[in-house]
């Protein structure tokens, strides 16, 4: 696929304030109006949404010929579905004759969809296949069927087995857009012989706050591990220091992509890989390469955001106040359903090689901590709940909201051996300004049509 | 206490005792009396509430096999309970208002002697802060009620919501 060719181009909002004039990185100041505004949040499903790359899935939830889940990009239900042929494809899930929505289901198995209202029926690669009493009712030739087949997701791609879509045909390949975060991922998802896999469906629960608050706390927030998770360290399931996640590293990478590695105080010991069984690490050190495998050997979490809305957390923490702490990785999407509400959906992964046992202790960590009911997720959902309500008043939004941290006391850590900027603290807002700046780059620009010079 | 068949009927003594039971423990639960509602509990509790999706009718009602929202056994509920009693628990401080409306009561022996099995319907609203419209959550309870020195205690539960997405931004609360 092309180069999307932009061309920059500001947004004025219908009171006379422009888009560029609520984000400024360079000092840290982001207004609260982003959070709550609907015209923002319609410019974004056009500018963000609909010209991005958007989790669908994992390869690994729809591992036979004819599975499918319905998943969401932009506000629009597709279909992800493994052809008969073995090939991933995705669909809006809108039959053409009518718009009737054709899977009502979050999942099936079927090698041909079925419209309910009229019968017009699709293979499962969206070829339109049968039309019910096709000559009698339009007459010989009437429909060309090749013509009506279902609207497939313009780009489909997958990295490491987790399936993206993007809606424009002209927007960079996945490879490119995804960039150097591809390090990263490696060492998170490529890391065990056979990588990683879905361990069920995702929880998917609905939050009354915007999905960027979600996509700032996971570029790069661990600050807020004092004051927020501060009940975790009492009862003892998190590191005992709450200061220990200043001890990491921030990594903001092109595209607004962020990723962090928290290791410890240098006094605390750690079990390295974050915790992984030992039967593992012949494999971790096989797979990864020496710097990625250091790196990894360090961190006790490990959370990020993969521009717009695709965070993660990979992180040892224990499942009850008598276990010993245990890994897990999740990754979860911050859907956005309007200017003050999202549907948050969460994944829990674990290494396909890994011991039986340790699958279900690190499932059992997961669902603990994180997750509607997580110990630690609760108090999250409660500050983004309480941010978001707070941005919608014209007094509060005169006030922006402060990301400064970093700006003009923290250098770079050059000697860090993997790609990107690497800011040397758990303590800075580097990954978060990055977002920011990759958000508003994309929401002042637009498409160069054919018809301007 | 002897379980027979014929007092787990609606109306026999044993099914009267089950349902006071049921009443006490929701009593606990929506007073924040979480300590207490944990004696009530059997040291070996199995507690859990699988996510749920919609599916077509011939595959069944959709209660996952291999995904929670709640996997919980006596040590995970200590931790949450103790949790509560933090004062950095900011999800339930100030604390959700909840109110466990249960019917529809039946019970039947057990597998084993001294146990038996209840299924339960509920209704749960809560409420937090100055929110107007609660959250409301639905659905059964299979429980396994064990004798214990002559007081039933839950050894087991599991529930069965009637959602499948969440319209709640948080589980902070018991079934």
């Amino acid at each position: 696929m092309g180069e999307a060719v932009l061309q920059s181009i500001d947004c004025v909002l219908p009171d006379g304030v422009s888009v560029s004039s609520l984000v400024d990185t360079e000092n840290g100041y982001i207004s609260r109006r982003i959070f709550s505004d609907t015209h923002i949040y319609e410019l974004e499903m056009d500018r963000i949404f609909r010209r991005t790359w958007l989790f669908l899935g994992h390869e690994s939830e729809i591992p036979n010929p004819g599975d499918h889940v319905t998943r969401t990009m932009a506000g629009e239900e597709v279909i992800l579905v493994r052809g008969a042929d073995d090939v991933i494809r995705a669909f809006l899930n809108s039959c053409r004759h009518r718009g009737m929505r054709l899977c009502r289901t979050d999942f099936n198995n079927t090698s041909h969809f079925r419209c309910p209202y009229h019968g017009w029926t699709y293979k499962n690669n969206g070829e339109l296949s049968w039309v019910p009493i096709m000559e009698d009712a339009y007459g010989k030739d009437r429909i060309d069927k090749s013509s009506w087949g279902l609207v497939p997701v313009s780009q489909i791609d997958t990295y490491a087995g987790m399936i993206f879509g993007n809606w424009d045909s002209e927007a960079e390949s996945l490879d490119d857009f995804l960039g150097d975060l591809k390090w990263y991922l490696d060492l998170v998802m490529k890391r065990t012989d056979g990588g990683m896999e879905v361990f069920g469906p995702p929880q998917r629960w609905e939050v009354p706050a915007n999905w960027k608050f979600g996509a700032d706390n996971f570029s790069g927030d661990n600050y807020h591990i004092i004051m927020t998770h501060r009940s975790t360290v009492e009862l003892g399931i998190s590191p005992p220091d709450p200061q220990f996640s200043m001890y990491a590293h921030e990594i903001s990478l092109s595209n607004g992509h962020g990723i962090n590695f928290v290791g410890g105080p240098p006094d605390m010991s750690a079990p390295p890989y974050l915790g992984l069984p030992e039967a593992l690490w012949p494999q971790i050190e096989q797979n990864l390469n020496p710097d990625q495998a250091q790196i990894l050997k360090d961190s006790l979490a490990i959370p990020g955001n993969l521009f717009p809305n695709l965070a993660l957390l990979n992180v040892i923490l224990a499942k009850d106040q008598q276990s010993a702490p245990v890994p897990f990785l999740t990754w979860r999407l911050w859907e956005p359903t309007g200017p003050a509400s999202m549907r948050v959906w969460s994944w829990f992964f674990v290494e396909k090689s890994a011991p039986e046992q340790y699958k279900h202790d690190s499932y059992k960590t997961y669902v603990r901590t994180f997750g509607p009911s997580g110990v630690f997720e609760q108090d999250d959902m409660e500050n983004w709940i309480e941010c978001t309500r707070s941005s919608s008043g014209k007094i509060a939004q005169r006030y922006p909201f402060n990301h400064t941290m970093g700006i003009g006391h923290l250098e770079m850590n050059d000697d860090w051996p993997g790609p990107g900027e690497a800011y040397p603290s758990g303590y800075t807002e580097g990954p978060q300004r990055g977002f920011y700046k990759h958000w508003l780059s994309l929401m002042t620009s637009e498409h160069k049509s054919a018809g301007n010079g | 206490m002897l379980i027979e068949k014929d007092e787990l009927r609606v109306g026999g003594l044993l099914y009267a005792s089950i349902v006071d039971f049921l009443y006490r423990e929701a009593d606990l639960l929506d007073r924040g009396n979480f300590r207490e509602w944990l004696g009530l509990c059997t040291d070996d509790i199995d507690y859990r509430m699988p996510i749920r999706l919609t599916c077509v009718r011939a595959a069944g009602p959709g209660h996952s096999k291999n995904m929670d929202y709640l996997i919980e056994d006596m040590a995970s509920l200590e931790m949450r309970i103790s949790r509560m009693e933090s004062e950095f628990s900011w999800a339930e401080d100030p604390p959700s208002r909840t109110r466990h409306i249960i019917s529809n009561i039946r019970a039947e022996e057990g597998d084993k002697d001294n146990e038996v099995q209840v299924k339960s319907y509920f209704i749960v609203y809560r409420t937090r802060g100055d929110n107007a419209s609660p959250d409301l959550f639905s659905g059964v309870r299979e429980d396994v009620l064990r004798d214990e020195r002559d007081q039933w205690k839950l050894a087991r539960r599991k529930i069965l919501a009637d959602h499948t997405v969440m319209g709640a931004s948080s589980l902070s609360i018991f079934f």
